[in-house]
């Protein structure tokens, strides 16, 4: 599918409105401002999955996942890695950062705070995407796993992973910079209809 | 319109659970509230039934909460409350007084009215979780709390070892530049005295004396290094043959057995090496062989240093690694003792003919290295 650059950012002023509402709900839960930096957002088919690895490290992240399903179909992943989820906890609880660059330290406790976090995040964008298509999807409860992102793409049902939208943006926190990605895995049937939904909008 | 048959089997099961359960109306009218809920809350299903939960519970109301229930009442995904972020969502006090620790979950509940959507509230209770995690991590913050004083006290020692090698080094140097002066006015003073006679002997005493003086503290300006630099792997093979390169006696063959054998041990582990077999050249007198080899147990590795020499007497065995004992400076044997003793190694003899030193190494202390 041909996909203008117009329409991509179109999907990034999507993403960046559902960003900006989970930094309103961030910031006013843990008393501190949080920023969020407007997202830089990439799509990649499933050809050029190969390419993401490159792209985005090797390294182990800690994720939030988001199961959806409905006239637009897929998987949502909110994803940090190793260090920033490290800085994110101690900075949003009051915990001492481990600065070990490993996530196996993070107890149950600390992967409940990212998976709110991750939940945050995702619904914010969720909520821009739907609220575009106009359609009520049914979700699974979020799931928080640790993983590279390879395992993480190949954890998806191999009909809604045809195309993966992913938009990286950057958090601060009393002048922490926080790393953290959002991926949206999808069937070529889901981001036709988004894209087309989007065109229809922009044309109106 | 799902039948209400179905409703209060719904109902039945989620009184069943263990866990809180409250469904609620667009509206955020309570419709359930479950026995776990009404049990830890203090307030009964009749109680609640068609009261607002916000007004019930009015922090329901800040942005954090009021915004993500109504997302997921629009048809929006579920929403997550952690503990660590959230006071209690719904707050139950327990008869200690403290407040339920609580993860919350609330998702869009497919059941009831199919024109409205509603909402179900999940509420667990991670009470004792909670304090376990909390419990662990005040534990992991004191140890490594202690890791640092330990650290602390670790840079400390190593500055003051170093002043003290310093001190010691330059206390020797002063030493023997006064001996050299006296072992010198002493030779001088030797040759204007007769060949016999009281002030022969005096001065021999002397000399005697004066010499051993030279060779104890020259002796020990070699371990000053002992304990202070980190210990490290070394390969038994590696550490036997560079010892050896101190045997210049012709007549005496050195076996070394082969192999990857690796101890943990002070930098001046070959000195002891070097010690025993120059003890074995020095005072084994019909020593003709001596062999290094080394045995693997599960618990430990033994390394033995043996020769075919006069052996030691059994009743000295116990003494010679005391501190002044032996024929020479007596030090060698008792600094091999405490350059072993730095990683947890130890030393005794066992010979029976000739001398036989074992070298015990705990099994953290060794390890099969890589071929070459």
């Amino acid at each position: 599918m041909k996909i203008d650059p117009k329409e991509i950012d179109a999907i990034r002023e999507l993403v960046n409105i559902g960003v900006g509402k989970a930094a309103g709900i961030l910031s006013e839960m843990t008393g501190s401002t949080i920023e969020l930096q407007i997202p830089i957002v990439h799509l990649y088919s499933e050809k050029e999955f190969h390419q993401i690895e490159s792209s985005l490290g090797g390294e182990r992240y800690a994720a939030v996942t988001l199961n959806f399903e409905g006239a637009f179909s897929g998987v949502t992943f909110s994803i940090f890695p190793a260090k920033s989820a490290d800085i994110l906890i101690a900075a949003i609880t009051g915990d001492e950062p481990d600065f070990s660059d490993k996530i196996l330290h993070l107890n149950a406790i600390h992967a409940e705070t990212l998976k709110e976090v991750g939940n945050i995040l995702i619904n914010g964008v969720m909520g821009s995407i739907t609220n575009v298509l106009g359609k009520q999807l049914l979700y699974s409860l979020p799931t928080y796993s640790e993983g590279e992102i390879p395992a993480l793409i190949e954890s998806v049902r191999s009909e809604h992973r045809e195309a993966i939208f992913i938009a990286e943006t950057r958090m601060f926190i009393r002048s922490l910079d926080i790393e953290g990605k959002i991926l949206l895995i999808m069937g070529s049937n889901s981001l036709e209809g988004l894209i087309a939904r989007v065109r229809e909008i922009s044309e109106q | 319109m799902i039948s209400s048959a179905i409703q209060e089997t719904i109902a039945r099961f989620s009184h069943a659970l263990p866990i809180g359960i409250c469904i609620i109306n667009s509206e955020k009218q309570i419709l359930l509230w479950n026995r776990t809920l009404a049990e830890w809350s203090g307030l009964s299903q009749e109680e609640v039934t068609e009261k607002k939960l916000d007004e019930l519970y009015p922090h329901l109301h800040s942005i954090s909460y009021r915004l993500r229930i109504e997302q997921v009442l629009e048809g929006g995904p579920p929403a997550i409350f952690s503990s660590q972020l959230h006071a209690s969502f719904i707050p139950c006090q327990m008869q200690d007084g403290a407040l339920r620790v609580q993860h919350t979950s609330v998702i869009r509940y497919p059941g009831g009215d199919t024109n409205e959507i509603q909402a179900m509230i999940i509420i667990e209770d991670v009470t004792e979780l909670d304090h376990e995690i909390r419990a662990f991590r005040s534990m992991r913050d004191q140890a490594l709390a202690e890791v640092r004083e330990r650290a602390k006290a670790e840079k400390s020692l190593l500055l003051t070892n170093r002043k003290l090698k310093l001190l010691s080094s330059i206390t020797r140097h002063d030493i023997l530049n006064e001996v050299t002066v006296l072992l010198g006015n002493a030779n001088f003073l030797e040759e204007t005295i007769p060949e016999e006679g009281d002030e022969r002997r005096f001065i021999d005493a002397i000399l005697h004396s004066t010499e051993k003086i030279q060779k104890q503290i020259t002796f020990t300006g070699e371990y000053d290094a002992l304990g202070v630099q980190e210990p490290g792997w070394y390969r038994i093979e590696d550490i036997a043959k560079n010892a050896s390169s101190i045997l210049y006696v012709s007549t005496i063959q050195l076996i070394i057995q082969s192999g990857s054998l690796e101890v943990y041990a002070d930098p001046m582990f070959e000195k002891v090496f070097m010690n025993i077999i120059s003890n074995a050249i020095m005072h084994g007198e019909t020593v003709t062989t001596i062999t290094i080899s080394w045995k693997v147990h599960a618990e430990e590795a033994i390394i033995t240093i043996a020769d075919d020499g006069i052996g030691i007497p059994a009743d000295q065995k116990a003494k010679i690694f005391n501190r002044g004992y032996g024929k020479n400076t007596g030090l060698g044997l008792f600094l091999s003792r405490e350059i072993l003793d730095i990683t947890g190694l130890s030393i005794i003899e066992v010979g029976r003919e000739g001398t036989a030193f074992e070298i015990h190494v705990p099994s953290d202390r060794f390890r099969m290295g890589d071929t070459p």
